[in-house]
């Protein structure tokens, strides 16, 4: 999780889920995992996930391996890829949304990473990020 | 609070619709759930250009400046707010009524930005009026499905309400002809529009 109070600007990659509750710029690449951007968030990066949701702030472009959701909070410049894309009542967006809902079905057949380590992913922080 | 109007036009913008290619869609209007969710069943590039937050689109003139420039800014503002992306072309355009917002000179500006989006396949769907004495309508819409549209009640009335007829508008929109019209309870006109060469 990237607290509030916390600013980042680089490249972020890494093999686990990610809650952004502070700001980012730059890119945010977690191509099979989670990215939730909260209320608080500020992003101006592209991000890639599996499953995409914005609760928060972000301008740059989505691409959601799986689903991208933009929330009743959340307000979105930029473009989307996605084979699903859902909007809520409420939420803000501008820009593209190439969707292809046959997409799904060959993502899902695609190989996925290896699992890692068990003690990899309980203690170990597995988000990397690079400066930019 | 939203509720559902039959549109007897709307399935015509879908039955061409060929699910081997991606249908690309430029809707000029806010991007609303129902809209996407609609869309979500198509392969399809979806852009959502909301101009009504952009209103007054005007051409601004003062004594020293002189026409040409004034038209020049306002293309620029309708460049950023637009964002077309440069490699597509737009198969459907849902104006909604913001035509009905923009002056005739503004309407001309924002052709010439859609023309090279366009190609001899495009349609578009629009609202006129059948009285220019027609109050603002306090309603905007989606997408429910390829029969209804959704009606949502505007939450502040955009400025500069000027309502184009029928005629007008297939004046004012020169790279597209009227197909088909339907006049609608409230005297609005829903208009299907056709691509054509200029």
């Amino acid at each position: 999780m990237i607290g509030e109070t916390i600013k980042i600007e680089g490249e972020i990659t890494g093999a686990e889920d990610l809650v952004i509750r502070g700001s980012v710029k730059g890119t945010v690449d977690l191509t099979s995992h989670e990215v939730t951007v909260d209320e608080t968030g500020k992003v101006e990066a592209d991000i890639k996930g599996k499953v995409v949701v914005i609760n928060g702030e972000v301008t740059g472009d989505i691409r959601g391996g799986e689903k991208v959701v933009i929330s009743k909070s959340g307000n979105v410049r930029g473009n989307i890829i996605a084979p699903r894309v859902t909007l809520e009542d409420g939420a803000v967006f501008k820009g593209s949304i190439d969707m292809d809902p046959g997409a799904s079905a060959s993502t899902s057949k695609k190989p996925t990473p290896a699992a890692q380590p068990e003690s990899a992913t309980s203690n170990t922080p597995n988000l990397e990020v690079k400066s930019g | 609070m939203t509720t559902t109007q039959a549109s007897r036009l709307l399935p015509a913008l879908f039955e061409h619709v060929d699910n081997e290619l991606p249908l690309k869609v430029l809707d000029l209007g806010p991007a609303l759930p129902e809209t996407v969710a609609f869309f979500s069943g198509f392969r399809c590039k979806l852009h959502f250009a909301d101009l009504y937050p952009e209103l007054p689109l005007r051409i601004e003139e003062d004594d020293s400046a002189e026409q040409s420039a004034g038209v020049e800014g306002l293309a620029r503002r309708l460049e950023e707010a637009l964002a077309l992306p440069g490699d597509v072309s737009f198969d459907t355009v849902f104006f909604w009524d913001v035509l009905n917002f923009m002056s005739r000179d503004s309407i001309g500006v924002l052709v010439n930005k859609l023309r090279p989006h366009l190609h001899p396949g495009s349609r578009a769907h629009s609202f006129a009026v059948h009285s220019s004495r027609m109050e603002t309508p306090q309603m905007y819409h989606g997408i429910v499905d390829d029969r209804n549209f959704s009606v949502r009640t505007r939450q502040s009335t955009p400025p500069d309400y000027q309502p184009h007829s029928q005629g007008e508008l297939e004046s004012l929109l020169q790279c597209f002809r009227v197909d088909r019209s339907v006049l609608l309870q409230d005297k609005r006109v829903e208009v299907l529009l056709k691509f054509r060469s200029t």
